[in-house]
């Protein structure tokens, strides 16, 4: 692996041998470009992303002036509804892939794992900016979002014991400020040797991230970083994502489609698979607008691709264990959620998707020869639209087969209403935007030591 | 093994094999021969790694044989910012210390199971509930349509609901009014992410209407479906007094916040209402009983009584109590099976002007860009 990596930047560097530059001074300023004057296409990527962050900005005003009611959602029992819906999947799905952000980047550290090192800081921008979207859900989904917190906050240490809505509210938010704390850290060290090269109308940011910056403590803050690193990457697959995300729904014995041991390892399963799926797209986008090919080089794509071939069979393997035993021998109420899982057209489309991206990326793993960059994010990005059929379905189909089902309404019904999926829109308007202004400020890419050396 | 005789050709024949691959052939001839000597067991696997490990290192540069695995250990350690070293000291430290942290989670997770089993008090001192007797319940829904009126609750909105349902070896309508059933370990309450849900120790499960933030855990949670959620404006105004204790805990919420059957908070404090509610007291066929259900004086238990007397034996039962949930609506009269299918009311719903499922009127008002568009509104709002 490592010798690869110096064979190429051999050859690059013997090919453009007339640039004055030393290899890595090039790379430097082919990293830096994002931050040059924007481009009319930047600007009309932000005005669409912009128009459509107003649209879902009036549809969420609109839900608040008139209430829950403008979303699919309603009661379950009698009025034979699901109140638990799109809102709810969507907080999963960027739960998930808030996690591959910070992992792979953690991994990086801990590891060594060089091939991943150009899209670290992608990753971690990716892991705070989905962290903030499954956050907003959470706003979205509730009926008295005002009371966020004067009823939250107040009461905290009598529940957090108890209730598993809880347990997400505060490790999430331990989450985030882990991962906040370390994309900062790693960050300030960039921004202080680039300092001059840095568009000068951001300044009073950069004077904001340096906040009592010291050159000499490099060591300390590496110190530091290696600790969050192994902090995050033993709490978020064990305790957030195969934790207390999933026993929100598992510990509900109600809901026989949700109440199973099983879901742990298989919201951590999917979490991952969606996760590295989306970490592929996004380091696509910027190869593909800034011409990164050799700063992104295929190999990194090629071992994601392949990483998201060994998370998707797990996803696989641990949908066929539950289907097995709520087929088999199975209670009522388990047997009638495996039922209407099995029959239902959607979930196969999700599940037949998560397969079709294993198989391919599989295939590429082991015979490189067939590697091609377009397959490999098509193959991403369809397992992480998969992942979010998914959990969507997950949520709903949990609710609509409730094991007390003596009412008229079982099993329930739902579909998104123009409101919940304006959200989608915002969202990722939202994530566009991010992306956008992030890129024109701090370098995207980690801009390695000797780079700054000119 | 027998150490063989070297055939002289044979030796010849390595010698330039090994020559061939540019390293010190006399060093590998000698391993070699050595490497025999170990195999007969004249000499040990020990000497003889440390006998050639220098030697190895300085011909091929790296020895990967398995003994000699410490001379890397520099290599590893260069990039990290550990010690280089551990002393058995810290090691005992480090071993001590986690035998602790175990033993301290071992308690810890045993403390804390303890404590969600039993965070909700299971025995209040009083314990309010009902006897329900299911073979005088002819569906008439004078129960409903009263509850529906006191709590002013909105169009398809049942906190008592009858339930009407065929069974095997029962093809009769068998019916079967559903109430929360105020559970002595409750999951609503267990669940609820700010403590807005909470049992009284009256034993009534209640809502703290100034608390909820509308999340709707509770109603997933609950095993009965007896919650509903304020999905828009009430449509009603409240015409019972709220506030009960303390807490805004009776009748119908606003937008936003749950609701489900409260057994009459209001009434229970209330000098001449105490122990009664309104569904109770409006039944014409006494099937409703309501009182404390700890006391064996009182109404209910003193009915379950009288009943057994009359009949030399009673059968009762509590909603799926296999929930571990300990309902406090005990029916009397036979459990409805997994056979059970739901079969049309004696006396409907709709006949009554009310609707059945209140997904029919939810739905919302027309956004703004419907209107502009000309679109035509569809089904009721409220
Ligand atoms: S909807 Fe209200 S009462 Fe129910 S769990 Fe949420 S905050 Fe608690």
């Amino acid at each position: 692996m490592a010798q690869s990596t110096r064979g190429t930047r051999v050859s690059t560097a013997s090919a453009v041998r007339e640039v004055p530059a030393t290899e890595a001074q090039r790379k430097a300023n082919l990293i830096l470009r994002t931050l040059g004057t924007p481009s009319v296409k930047f600007y009309v990527l932000v005005t669409l992303a912009a128009l459509g962050l107003l649209w879902w900005l009036q549809a969420w005003a609109f839900q608040l002036g008139n209430g829950m009611i403008v979303t699919g959602l309603a009661d379950w029992g009698t009025s034979g509804g699901v109140p638990w819906g799109m809102y709810i999947g969507s907080f999963i799905w960027w739960v998930g892939i808030a996690h591959g952000g910070i992992i792979i980047s953690a991994a990086v550290r801990l590891f060594k794992l060089e091939v991943f090192k150009p899209v670290t800081r992608l990753a971690e921008l990716l892991t705070i900016s989905a962290l903030s979207m499954a956050g907003l859900y959470i706003i979205l989904h509730l009926g008295r979002p005002d009371r966020m917190v004067t009823s939250i906050i107040p009461h905290f240490l009598e529940r957090v014991h108890f209730s598993p809505l809880i347990w997400d509210v505060t490790v999430i938010t331990m989450y985030f400020v882990l991962s906040g704390t370390y994309i900062l850290l790693s960050l300030r060290e960039d921004i202080y040797h680039l300092l001059n090269r840095l568009p000068k109308i951001f300044a009073p940011v950069y004077r904001m991230l340096l906040f009592a910056y010291d050159p000499g403590e490099s060591k300390k803050v590496e110190r530091m970083l290696w600790w969050l690193a192994f902090a995050v990457i033993i709490m978020a697959p064990l305790l957030l994502h195969g934790g207390v995300i999933p026993w929100l729904f598992q510990l509900l014995p109600s809901m026989p489609g949700w109440n199973s041991a099983i879901q742990g390892p298989q919201f951590l399963s999917i979490a991952l698979t969606s996760a590295i799926g989306s970490v592929i797209t996004l380091a696509f986008i910027f190869r593909k607008i800034y011409g990164w090919k050799e700063i992104i080089p295929d190999k990194t794509f090629h071992r994601l691709g392949a990483l998201l071939a060994l998370f998707a069979m797990f996803f696989l393997w641990l949908q066929l264990q539950q289907i097995i035993t709520g087929s088999f021998a199975p209670t009522l109420g388990m047997g009638r959620a495996t039922d209407a899982k099995v029959n239902n057209l959607p979930y196969w489309v999700a599940i037949g998707s998560v397969a079709a991206s294993m198989i391919y990326l599989g295939a590429q793993t082991i015979y490189p020869a067939i590697f091609s960059i377009g397959r490999t994010v098509a193959a991403g990005l369809l397992a992480v639209m998969a992942v979010l059929l998914e959990k969507a379905l997950f949520v709903i189909e949990g609710l609509a087969f409730p094991a007390f089902n003596l009412y008229e309404g079982v099993p329930g019904h739902y579909s998104p209403s123009w409101v919940e999926l304006s959200s989608m829109l915002g969202v990722f308007s939202m994530m566009a935007l991010f992306f956008a202004l992030v890129a024109k400020m701090i370098p995207v890419i980690e801009v390695t030591e000797e780079g700054e050396e000119h | 093994m027998t150490s063989k005789r070297e055939n002289p050709d044979m030796k010849e024949h390595i010698g330039r094999l090994l020559r061939g691959a540019q390293v010190d052939a006399g060093l590998g001839q000698e391993a070699a021969r050595d490497a025999q000597r170990v195999a007969s067991g004249e000499i040990s696997e020990a000497k003889f790694y440390e006998k050639y490990h220098g030697a190895y290192l300085k011909e091929f540069g790296i020895d990967l044989r398995p003994e000699s695995s410490r001379s890397g250990k520099d290599e590893l350690m260069s990039k990290s910012f550990f010690k280089d070293s551990i002393s058995r000291r810290t090691l005992f430290k480090v071993a001590g210390a986690s035998a602790a942290v175990l033993a301290l989670n071992m308690w810890l997770g045993r403390r804390a199971l303890a404590a969600t089993r039993d965070d909700i008090p299971r025995v209040t001192p009083v314990q309010y509930g009902m006897v329900i007797d299911l073979e005088k319940c002819d569906g008439c829904l004078t129960c409903v349509a009263a509850c529906k009126g006191h709590n002013s609750l909105d169009e398809a909105v049942y906190w008592l609901h009858i339930i009407s349902y065929t069974d095997s070896n029962r093809p009769e309508v068998n019916l079967l009014p559903r109430f929360c059933n105020h559970c002595s370990n409750a999951p609503c309450i267990k669940v609820c992410p700010v403590g807005a849900r909470f049992k009284r120790d009256d034993g009534l499960v209640l809502i703290d209407y100034d608390r909820c933030i509308g999340c709707r855990y509770c109603m997933t949670a609950c095993p009965y479906g007896v919650n509903y959620f304020q999905w828009t404006d009430p449509a009603y105004p409240l015409n019972i007094e709220p506030v009960s204790r303390g807490r805004r805990v009776a009748g119908r919420p606003e937008e936003g916040i749950m609701s489900k059957c409260d057994f009459c908070p209001e009434r229970q404090d209330a000098a001449g209402a105490k122990g009664t509610t309104i569904c109770q007291l409006t039944c014409p066929h006494n099937v409703i009983h309501f009182g404390d259900l700890n006391d064996p004086q009182s109404e209910p238990n003193r009915y379950l009584e009288q009943k057994r007397k009359e009949k030399g034996y009673i059968s009762t039962f509590g909603l799926r109590e296999e929930f571990g949930t300990k309902p406090n609506v005990i029916y009397i009269g036979q459990q409805p099976s997994a056979n059970a299918r739901l079969a049309p009311l004696p006396k409907s719903y709709e006949s009554m002007g009310w609707i059945a499922e209140r997904k029919e009127v939810l739905g919302g008002p027309q956004p703004w860009f419907m209107k502009a568009l000309g679109v035509k509104e569809n089904g009721p709002v409220h």
